[in-house]
């Protein structure tokens, strides 16, 4: 009886939306301007949360069940306060995680992550040579500055993650990144760019060209052990390919997560699924309502709370997996196509239509 | 007369999906190239027993643990933001 309360219990709790990972965009300032970038990150949003506000607004998440936090920006690290707003969330039991274009880091800032214990740094490496990554970053000596920080994290044993995101000018650098990263202990994670933000269309992977990729991240995993290599592809890579391995971390694609037990919160307080989302997306401001009741509010987040198949499009509307993948990620599928249930992007389309030919 | 028919649709079959296959295998050979993959190593991308079995054993331990932790096993953290070395290990999040 009482392990069938549990179960019940358990069941419960699965149904109710919990944020469990949270984004901050500390920040929208950046010290670089990617060409890939979609959030066109460069200079700070007017009003931008003090550094009571994100304290604050760390215990809320906590008291409705967070449980990783990650500041993303722009730079997160140019804000002067990001440890002091780190130290509360490690001190509320939360993980931490960082991403960061590495150009700030240095073995002060090193020293300090250690006392962080974070869960992961993460570092945008977007070529496998200076002239690429410089390009792509527009910052002359990214590259070399990237590379010493790699080395400065592993040397300091700080969990490592590096993060490429592909286009038509890097994505046939990514065996000689693998070469790079091969039995380095560092986690690598491909994600593509999509043309949203400063990120222009020409560049934009073709379908064949993302699914090379895909084959590439495949085979990859085939080919390496995890210790030796561990790679995923991003979220936006995936979805129940037939012919290929599965190149994502998790076994099976459960749908977009953003306002189900994802959430961004923006340099300003605004609120939205997720940060990768256009600004259309953003739900509410936390300076106008509680985050509590913002989540908790039925309303909110309904492209994905209130998901049904009828809201499928496209190619999606027909698919067998349409219920549990939702029509893949929405912010590619919106930026694509205007609509927010068929990525276009997806694996498995991208094979009925090669078999279809 | 039955029979023969049978065999013969069958050998039909066979011969397409051998057509399906190898047109198939030749155009991931090409996407492959694309990225200075040989033959050995394109191949190497394919599902295969290994890797199926092994992602089934994972869905079944991961349903069986999903039992009893509730959140630390939800794919968002995975999915929405850089993962972990951590996220690499099996029990890399339970603990």
């Amino acid at each position: 009886m009482f392990f069938l309360t549990n179960i019940m219990m358990i069941n419960m709790l699965r149904k109710k939306h919990v944020p469990i990972s949270v984004i901050f965009e500390l920040t929208l300032g950046c010290n670089m301007r990617c060409i890939h970038c979609g959030s066109a990150a460069g200079n700070v949003r007017s009003k931008e949360l003090t550094t009571k506000e994100w304290i604050d607004l760390s215990k809320k998440l906590n008291e409705i069940g967070t449980q990783l936090v990650a500041f993303s920006g722009g730079e997160p690290l140019i804000r002067n306060d990001w440890f002091e707003i780190g130290q509360n969330v490690r001190d509320l039991g939360m993980d931490l995680s960082i991403i960061s274009n590495g150009y700030v880091i240095d073995e002060k800032m090193v020293s300090q992550f250690r006392k962080l214990d974070p869960y992961s740094v993460a570092i945008s490496l977007d070529g496998a040579v200076a002239s690429t990554h410089d390009s792509v970053r527009q910052v002359n000596g990214s590259f070399e500055k990237c590379l010493k920080v790699l080395k400065l994290l592993k040397e300091n044993d700080l969990p490592t993650t590096v993060v490429t995101t592909i286009h038509k000018k890097n994505v046939g650098e990514l065996p000689k990144l693998r070469d790079m990263l091969l039995d380095k202990g560092i986690a690598w994670q491909i994600q593509i760019a999509i043309p949203v933000g400063r990120f222009p269309k020409n560049l934009t992977l073709t379908k064949e060209e993302f699914y090379s990729a895909s084959m590439f991240i495949s085979q990859s995993k085939n080919k390496y052990s995890k210790k030796r290599l561990p790679v995923m592809g991003a979220h936006s890579i995936g979805y129940n390919p037939k012919f290929i391995r599965n190149p994502m971390l998790v076994p099976r694609w459960k749908g977009c997560q953003a306002g189900i037990s994802a959430l961004g919160i923006q340099s300003d307080g605004g609120v939205i699924g997720c940060l990768s989302l256009p600004d259309d997306f953003v739900e509410d401001n936390i300076r106008s309502r509680d985050i509590k009741e913002i989540w908790n509010d039925s309303e909110m987040f309904s492209f994905n709370r209130k998901f049904t198949l009828d809201d499928l499009d496209g190619d999606c509307k027909e698919c067998k997996f349409g219920k549990s993948c939702k029509g893949g990620c929405t912010t590619v599928s919106a930026t694509l196509t205007g609509e927010m249930h068929c990525d276009p992007y997806c694996l498995y389309l991208i094979e009925k239509e090669m078999t279809i030919k | 007369m039955f029979r023969a028919t049978v065999l013969h649709s069958n050998t039909i079959e066979v011969k397409k999906m051998n057509r399906t296959r190898n047109e198939i295998n030749n155009k991931l050979k090409e996407l492959g190239q694309r990225l200075g993959m040989s033959e050995m190593e394109t191949l190497k991308s394919k599902k295969t027993l290994k890797t199926v079995i092994s992602a089934c054993l994972v869905i079944g331990v991961i349903a069986l643990a999903g039992l009893f932790m509730v959140s630390r096993l939800d794919p968002a953290g995975l999915y929405y933001m850089p993962p972990s070395i951590k996220d690499f290990n099996l029990f890399g999040r339970l603990f």
